[in-house]
C-alpha cells in the first residue's frame, strides 16, 4: 500500500472520529454498490440491524413518580436528535442519491416526521392514575404505552432502508441512526436461528408467503427466512417481533 | 377449600375466563390462558398437535402448519356440513363443535393445572340474540369436554351483573332502569333492565327488552375508513394483479384504519402517512382526517343512523321513554367512539358511564353468576326473557306463539291452531325469528302429537321457556275445550 493512500486513510479514521464523537454525525463511507441479493449476502445485510444490549432499559428509570417526566423529556430528545440526524445527513448525501432514492429518503423523513408527532402525544398524554400504587405499575403502564409507537416507528422505517440497502450503502447510515435511538432506549435485538424448532411463537411475527410449503414435517416450526430481528427491552418485553417466513407443512394424499 | 367456579366469555375472535373469587366476593381474571403476556384475553384458537394434545390462543400456528390449526368455531358451530380434516388425528373429520369441545378441554385443562384442582363449574356467555340451537351446541360442547355447565348467560346481562355489582354504582335499596350499550368488534346489543338493589347482598335483574344490530362493530368502522383510504389514493381493488398483493394491501389497510378510529377517539385530527406497496410500487398515503371528517362518514354511511334506530326500537317498544333510563352503561371498545357516545347520551338525555377495561366485562359477569351459585351471601336473582318469538308456520307467515320479551318460565297466551287432519302420528314444527315470513324464520324443534288424541281439529297450543338451568321450550297441546290434551319438549331437528 502506497504511503500516499496510508495517510489518507489514517485522516478518514480520524474524520470519522471527529464526526461520531465530537459533532455525534454519521460519518459518510463510500462503499462498492452491493451485488443481487443471494441468500448470503441476504444474510449479512441482516447483520447491519443487529442491535447489542448495550444500556438497561429506559423504562427501569423511572424508580419514582418524579422521574417519569426525566424519562419523558429523554425519549423525546433521543428521538429528536435521530430526526435531526436524518435531515442533517439527507442533506449532506442528497447529491449522490438517484431519484428513486431521493423518493425513498423523502418517505423515510415524512415517516419520522409523522411518528415523532405521534410519540410526543403519546408521552404527553400519559398520566399517573391514582390507583397505580408502585413504580413499577407506572413503569409497565409507561411501556405499554409507547411501546405501539416504538413498534410502528420500528416497522414503518425499516422495509425501506432495508429495501433501499440491497443497491445504495447510503442507506445504512439512516439505520445506524435508528440503531443508536433504539439503543439509547435500551432496545437490543435477538438472534433467530434457521435450524431451530421453535414451540414458543412470542419472538416470531409469521409472515404471508407462496412458497414455504414442504412435505417434510422435520421442517414443521422451522424458520426458513428471518426478515428482520426481534427488538426486545428484556426477555419479557418484545418491543417488536421478528419478521420470518415460516415452513408450511402440507400433506399430500 | 371453595369450589372452583369459572366464568367464560366465548367470543367470535377472543376468550376471556374469570373464576370467582370467595374472599373478595368477585371475579378475577384466570391468567396467562392462551401463553401471552400484557393481556388475560386470548385468541379464540386452536392448534391440534394430536389425540388430546392442544395448543389454544396462538393465532401464529396457522403459518406453520394451517391443516390443524382452526379458529372461528363459534361462527359454525350448528354447522354440521361444515367437516375438517384433521392431519394431526389421523385424518378424522370434526365439526365445529367438535373443535369448540377441544377449546373448552383445553381451558379446563390449563386452569386445572394452574390452580390444581378440579373446576366444579362454569358459567358460559351467548350473545343474547343466538338461536337455541346455538346455544344446546355450546353447552354440549362443554359439558362434553367433561365441564359441569351451570348456566348460560347472555352477554349484556353479564355485563350488567358486573357493572352493577362491583363499584358501589348503585345505592341501596334503589330501583334502577339499566340500558347497556354494547358496541364490540362484530356486533351491537342494546339491553334495557330493571336492576333492583336491597343491598350490597340481595338484587333482582330483570330484562326488559334486546335489541341491536348483529353486524355492526368496530369492524364495520375499520372497513369505512378503508374504502375512504381507497378513494383517496384513487385506486381499487382491480388494479391488484395478484391475490397475495391484493390481500397483503388490504391487511395493512385495516392495521392504518384501527389504529386512526383510536386516534380520532382521542384527538380532534390526524395526520396520516404511511408507505404503502401496491403492486411492488411505492404509494404514499397522506391524508389529514378531523373528527368533523370521520362523524360525517359514520353519518352518511348509515353507522349512525341504525345505532339511533335500535336505540329507538329498544326503548319504544316496551313504551318506554329514553328519560326513563336512570343509567347508560357502555360496553365493548366501539362504544367509546366520541360521536358514538354522544349519540347515546343525547338520545338518554344523560351522560354514560364505562368501566377501564370494556373487553372484560363480560366475562367477569360471567364469573359472578358462577360464584352466586354457590355463595349465599350474595343473593342476586334474574328474571330472563326470551330475546326472539317462537311460533309455528301458517302457510308462509310466521305466526306467534311466545312472544319476545316473555318472562323464562311464563307461560304464552294459547293460540288456536288447525290441525290438517287428526292422524296418529303428526309432527308440529316450531320456529323462531323477528320478522313475520317463516322463510326469515330458523326451525328449532318439533313435537310429535297423537291427533287422535283431540276431539277437532281446532287446537290449541301455548309455550314455555323454563326458567331451568337447561331453559327447555315445552309446548302445550289443548282440545276445542281448552283441556290440556298433552304437553311436551321440543325435540331438535
Amino acid at each position: 500500500m502506497s504511503k500516499c493512500f496510508i495517510e489518507i486513510n489514517t485522516l478518514n479514521i480520524k474524520f470519522k472520529k471527529l464526526l461520531e464523537d465530537d459533532y455525534k454525525l454519521i460519518y459518510i463511507e463510500e462503499k462498492q454498490i452491493k451485488q443481487e441479493d443471494n441468500s448470503e449476502t441476504s444474510q449479512n445485510d441482516l447483520s447491519l440491524f443487529k442491535i447489542e444490549k448495550n444500556r438497561e432499559s429506559i423504562f427501569k428509570q423511572i424508580v419514582s413518580a418524579d422521574k417519569l417526566d426525566e424519562v419523558k423529556k429523554e425519549i423525546k430528545s433521543e428521538y429528536n436528535k435521530f430526526s435531526e440526524e436524518f435531515v442533517y445527513y439527507f442533506d449532506r448525501v442528497e447529491n449522490m442519491l438517484n431519484d428513486k432514492d431521493k423518493e425513498s429518503f423523502e418517505i423515510i423523513e415524512k415517516t419520522i416526521k409523522n411518528r415523532s408527532k405521534k410519540l410526543n402525544r403519546t408521552i404527553d398524554k400519559f398520566v399517573i392514575e391514582d390507583s397505580w400504587n408502585s413504580v413499577s405499575k407506572i413503569e409497565e403502564e409507561f411501556y405499554f404505552k409507547l411501546q405501539k409507537n416504538l413498534k410502528d416507528i420500528v416497522e414503518s422505517l425499516i422495509p425501506t432502508i432495508s429495501t433501499g440497502m440491497r443497491e445504495n450503502s447510503a442507506y445504512d447510515g439512516i439505520l445506524t441512526s435508528l440503531n443508536k435511538f433504539l439503543s439509547q432506549l435500551g432496545i437490543y435485538t435477538i438472534d433467530l436461528d434457521s435450524n431451530k424448532k421453535y414451540e414458543d411463537f412470542s419472538l416470531l411475527d409469521p409472515q404471508e408467503c407462496d412458497d414455504c410449503e414442504t412435505e417434510d414435517l422435520n421442517k414443521q416450526d422451522m424458520i426458513k427466512e428471518i426478515l428482520s430481528y426481534p427488538y426486545v427491552l428484556s426477555d419479557e418485553l418484545i418491543v417488536v417481533e421478528g419478521k420470518v417466513i415460516l415452513w408450511k407443512v402440507v400433506r399430500n394424499g | 377449600m371453595d369450589k372452583l367456579l369459572l366464568g367464560i366469555d366465548f367470543g367470535t375472535s377472543t376468550n376471556f375466563v374469570t373464576k370467582y373469587d370467595f374472599n373478595k366476593k368477585d371475579a378475577v381474571a384466570v391468567a396467562n390462558m392462551g401463553g401471552y403476556g400484557g393481556t388475560n384475553i386470548f385468541d379464540n384458537c386452536i392448534y391440534i398437535q394430536g389425540e388430546d394434545s392442544y395448543v389454544m390462543g396462538d393465532s401464529k400456528k396457522q403459518h406453520t402448519d394451517p391443516e390443524n390449526f382452526f379458529e372461528d368455531v363459534k361462527r359454525y358451530i350448528i354447522d354440521d356440513n361444515k367437516k375438517y380434516r384433521v392431519p394431526n388425528l389421523n385424518n378424522r373429520a370434526v365439526t365445529a363443535q367438535d373443535i369448540a369441545q377441544m377449546v373448552f378441554e383445553t381451558i379446563a385443562k390449563k386452569v386445572e393445572e394452574n390452580e390444581n384442582r378440579k373446576i366444579d363449574g362454569v358459567v358460559i356467555t351467548v350473545p343474547y340474540s343466538y338461536s337455541k340451537k346455538y346455544r344446546q351446541r355450546l353447552q354440549e360442547s362443554a359439558t362434553n369436554a367433561g365441564l359441569n355447565v351451570i348456566k348460560l348467560i347472555e352477554e349484556p346481562v353479564a355485563a350488567a351483573i358486573s357493572y352493577g355489582l362491583f363499584g358501589d354504582e348503585i345505592e341501596d335499596n334503589k330501583k334502577e332502569k339499566i340500558a347497556v350499550f354494547d358496541l364490540g368488534g362484530g356486533t351491537f346489543d342494546i339491553t334495557i333492565f330493571n336492576f333492583e338493589k336491597s343491598d350490597a347482598q340481595n338484587a333482582k335483574i330483570e330484562v326488559l327488552n334486546t335489541d341491536g344490530v348483529e353486524k355492526l362493530g368496530g369492524k364495520t368502522v375499520d372497513e369505512l375508513l378503508s374504502k375512504k383510504f381507497m378513494e383517496h389514493l384513487k385506486i381499487d381493488y382491480s388494479i391488484f394483479s395478484k391475490d397475495k398483493e391484493r390481500s397483503k394491501f388490504q391487511s395493512q389497510l385495516n392495521k392504518i384504519s384501527k389504529e386512526t378510529k383510536e386516534l380520532l377517539s382521542d384527538s380532534d385530527e390526524e395526520d396520516i402517512y404511511e408507505n404503502l406497496s401496491i403492486n411492488g410500487e411505492n404509494q404514499e398515503l397522506e391524508m389529514e382526517i378531523s373528527v368533523d371528517d370521520f362523524n360525517s362518514w359514520l353519518k352518511d354511511n348509515n353507522i349512525i343512523g341504525e345505532i339511533e334506530d335500535a336505540l329507538d326500537r329498544a326503548i319504544y317498544d316496551i313504551d318506554l321513554e329514553p328519560e326513563d333510563i336512570d343509567r347508560v352503561v357502555l360496553a365493548g371498545g366501539t362504544s367509546t367512539i366520541p360521536i358514538i357516545k354522544s349519540v347515546v347520551e343525547e338520545f338518554f338525555g344523560k351522560k354514560s358511564e364505562a368501566k377501564k377495561d370494556l373487553g372484560e366485562l363480560v366475562g367477569h359477569g360471567a364469573g359472578i353468576l358462577a360464584g352466586l351459585s354457590e355463595d349465599s351471601s350474595l343473593q342476586y336473582t334474574v328474571i330472563r326473557k326470551t330475546s326472539k318469538n317462537i311460533g309455528v308456520a301458517s302457510g308462509n307467515k310466521f305466526k306467534k306463539i311466545l312472544h319476545k320479551n316473555t318472562k323464562y318460565g311464563e307461560e304464552s297466551a294459547q293460540m288456536v291452531l288447525k290441525l290438517t287432519n287428526r292422524e296418529e302420528s303428526l309432527n308440529v314444527s316450531f320456529y323462531e325469528g323477528d320478522s313475520a315470513r317463516i322463510e326469515d324464520s330458523e326451525k328449532i324443534g318439533k313435537v310429535d302429537i297423537d291427533g287422535s288424541d283431540f276431539t277437532s281439529e281446532q287446537i290449541y297450543i301455548s309455550l314455555i321457556r323454563e326458567d331451568k338451568k337447561d331453559s327447555k321450550i315445552k309446548a302445550f297441546f289443548y282440545d276445542r275445550d281448552k283441556n290440556l290434551v298433552c304437553e311436551n319438549y321440543l325435540e331438535d331437528v
